[in-house]
Formats: C-alpha cells, structure tokens, sequence
C-alpha cells in the first residue's frame, strides 16, 4: 500500500483529468478496492462491472475529494461500498438476492479481525465489543450489507420503532466509546 | 424526530453524531437524508462529522483481503473514458440500476432508496426522455447518471424495414448530432458510456433516432428519415 500523500497526490492530478495520474491511482488502489466489493457483492461478475462503474465516479468526481475532508483510502473505499451497497439493494429489490446463508457468512468478524495489528481496526474491534452482540450485528449489517431499518427489525424480530432506537442508542454509544 | 414517536422525548437521539452516522450508513429516509445533505453544505462541523464516522466504519472492511481485478477491467475503465463504450445490459439481473428508473412507479420508488447511500451524489439517473415517434409507433425511454455518465436506453416498441438499423443521436442546441450508438436489433435495453465531452451536452440536448443502413450510418451523420424524437429533462 501507498502512503497517504501518494494517494492523495494521484486524486488531486486525477481531478484535473491526468490519466497516467488515473493509470497509477487505480495501479495502487484497485485490489483494496476490489477485494472490498467482492466481499459485499460476492459475485465476481458483479464485482467487476461494479468496480468498473466506481472508477468512472472516481474520475468524475475526484474534484470533490478535498471537500470531504475524508483521508483518501477512506473516501476511495466509502465511493466502492455505497456503489456495492446501491447495488445489493437493487439485488435485493428484485429479489435477486444470494441465498441467505451466503449472506450471512461474512457478517461476523473472523479470527483476523479481533487479532488485526492497526491500533484503529483495534479501537473500532473493541467498541463494537462493548455493544450487545445483536446490536454490534445490527451496525455492521447496516454497514456491510446496506440492510435498512426496516430490514433489520424484520431480521431481529422487532418493531422498527424499537430497531431505530436500538441502532440509535447503540450509535451513540459506539461513538462515545471511539471518542475517548 | 417526528417519525419517531416512541422515543422518549429525554433520549437524545437525534444527536448530529447519531444522524451523521445514520447518513453514513444509509438508513435515512429520502427527505431526512436531503435535508441533512442540505445542512451539511453550510455546516462544516456536520460535514467533519460524517468524516469521523466513515474513517470508523470503514476500518470494518480493513481485515479484507485485496483481490487483484482481472486485467481486462482496467482496460475497460480506459476505454471508457475515451469514447462511447456499449455494453449490453445485465441480463441476469434483468436491469441495471438505471434500468429501474425506466420502468415507472415501483422502479422509482426503488432509485429513492439507493439515493440513500450515495455519497457524491445520488447514485439514481438524473435525465431522463422518451424519444418517440408522433405516433408513438417507435418508443424508447432513456436516463442519464452523470456520476457514472451512463445513459441507459430502453427499447419500448417500433420496428425498421429489414436491411436498416436504428441508431442514436445526441443533438446539444445548435451542433452537429454525434451518434450514440446503432441499436442491436432484438435487444431490449443497453447502457452506453459517454464520453466526457458528450457528457457535458447531455442538459437541454435532444436524443434522436434515425433510420440508417444496417450497421449504421455510413457517413457518421444521420442520412436517413428520423424516425423519433425526445428532450432531455432533468429528473
């Protein structure tokens, strides 16, 4: 992986249409990228025409990075989730859908994730471990697999007034954790 | 919040850092998420905040595994980049996501939703026509995404003399048409990437159709009766 101010340097030429720029920042990026869609979509030919239609947004809109005041990783990475998350919906809209087992494989965190060495990854790691396991479920299925509110009340059994509260009140708490 | 009546009144929970969160994640509804993206523009404090929660979420996806794309995609995005590239529309699926906006009330209800986790801008098609003849014997409906600049094209009804082809053309007010793509005859949508300068005509254009040789015209401008017509309108 790159440093941030080389990614940060390729969006920047990237935004006044240098395609070599383009060339390297999709060289350094795109695995990362990739691999990240595919564990959302977990399908390769839709992986590929999704990381196709992401990279077509990063060149459009890489104008609009230093806006956000995203670090560059993360905003490369937010553009191929909710690119991969528009497009399960619409999956899941048309009833398309994996079957639920696929879904559900990757939703918890593996071996790796709780020994993962970035102190970052360790601080999220033991905010959600803070949460109810039902409710640090409840986030990362928002986060990982775009599931709405009302998907997730009927996936817990709940009223969607209760889910709301839940996820809000657990929001709250994950952000008071990560804020300490 | 006034959706949410069950929420005790003392639960602070439309907390920004909570709203900014839910922003993040995609689980406000259509007018809250605007309404929050329209407070964001002015509020640079609500925009760091929405900043903190993507750094944190997406340490989420940092355990997994790079995946090398195939060599042939990076080909593809170049290609794209250039010139109008045709791709058949996903069939397996049925439509892509632009295909929905084609396809009236319940495929607009669905481009409202995935607005919700857009983070540039709205990931539903922001142009639309029906490009129809007088009589509505040729009809096509197309939309337009300018974040990805894709205009999907949906075949509705008409047909051409055999031996002849449809092909499309973007026409920006006092220009030259520049041919979209000849329709492959039987296909019931396609997705055509435009070209950055194509791109830019899109508002206030019109959309044609032309009756050429097979294959489409020889001359790279219309050279037969046009067949159907339609503006391009913002959504």
């Amino acid at each position: 992986m790159s440093t941030r101010e080389e990614i940060e340097a390729l969006i920047d030429a990237t935004a006044t249409g240098d395609r070599s720029a383009f060339a390297a920042l999709y060289g350094h990026t795109s695995a990362k990228l990739f691999g990240v869609v595919l564990r959302i979509l977990k399908s390769d030919t839709e992986t590929e025409e999704a990381v196709q239609e992401i990279y077509l947004k990063i060149w459009r809109n890489a104008d609009r990075y230093r806006a956000g005041g995203y670090s560059p990783m993360t905003w490369l990475i937010t553009i191929a989730r909710n690119h991969a998350i528009d497009k399960l919906r619409a999956r899941r809209a048309t009833g398309a859908g994996l079957s639920e087992a696929e879904e559900i494989a990757d939703v918890t965190p593996g071996p790796e994730a709780l020994a993962m060495a970035s102190s970052d990854r360790a601080r999220i790691v033991n905010c959600f471990g803070q949460l109810p396991l039902d409710r640090a479920e409840a986030v990362r299925r928002a986060y990982l697999q775009g599931e709405t509110y009302a998907e997730l009340a009927a996936r817990f059994e709940v009223p969607l007034n209760t889910m709301r509260t839940w996820l809000r009140r657990s929001l709250l708490k994950l952000k008071e954790c990560l804020s300490e | 919040m006034s959706d949410t009546p069950d929420i005790p009144q003392d639960a602070p929970l439309d907390d920004d850092r909570i709203l900014a969160a839910e922003y993040v994640l995609g689980l406000l509804s259509t007018a809250d998420h605007r309404a929050f993206e329209a407070r964001m523009d002015g509020d640079p404090i609500l925009r760091a905040r929405v900043a903190e929660w993507a750094e944190d979420f997406v340490t989420l996806t940092a355990d997994f595994p790079e995946e090398t794309p195939p060599e042939t995609l990076w080909r593809a995005i170049e290609a794209s980049l250039d010139r109008p590239v045709v791709e058949p529309m996903r069939r397996r699926t049925g439509l892509g996501l632009l295909g929905y906006a084609l396809g009236g009330l319940m495929a607009a209800g669905l481009a409202f939703v995935v607005v919700n986790s857009g983070m540039l801008s709205p990931a539903a098609p922001e142009f639309q026509a029906r490009i129809a003849a007088q009589d509505n014997a040729v009809l096509f409906a197309a939309a337009y995404d300018a974040d990805t600049g894709q205009l999907a094209l949906e075949y509705q009804a008409g047909s051409h003399p055999p031996d002849r082809s449809f092909e499309f053309w973007l026409i920006a007010e006092g220009e030259a048409p520049v041919s979209v793509i000849v329709w492959p005859d039987g296909s019931p949508a396609e997705v055509v990437t435009l070209s950055d300068e194509l791109w830019a005509k899109v508002p206030g254009a019109v959309l044609a159709i032309s009756d050429e040789p097979a294959g489409g015209s020889p001359t790279g401008q219309p050279t037969g009766a046009v067949v159907a017509v339609g503006q391009i309108e913002p959504i």
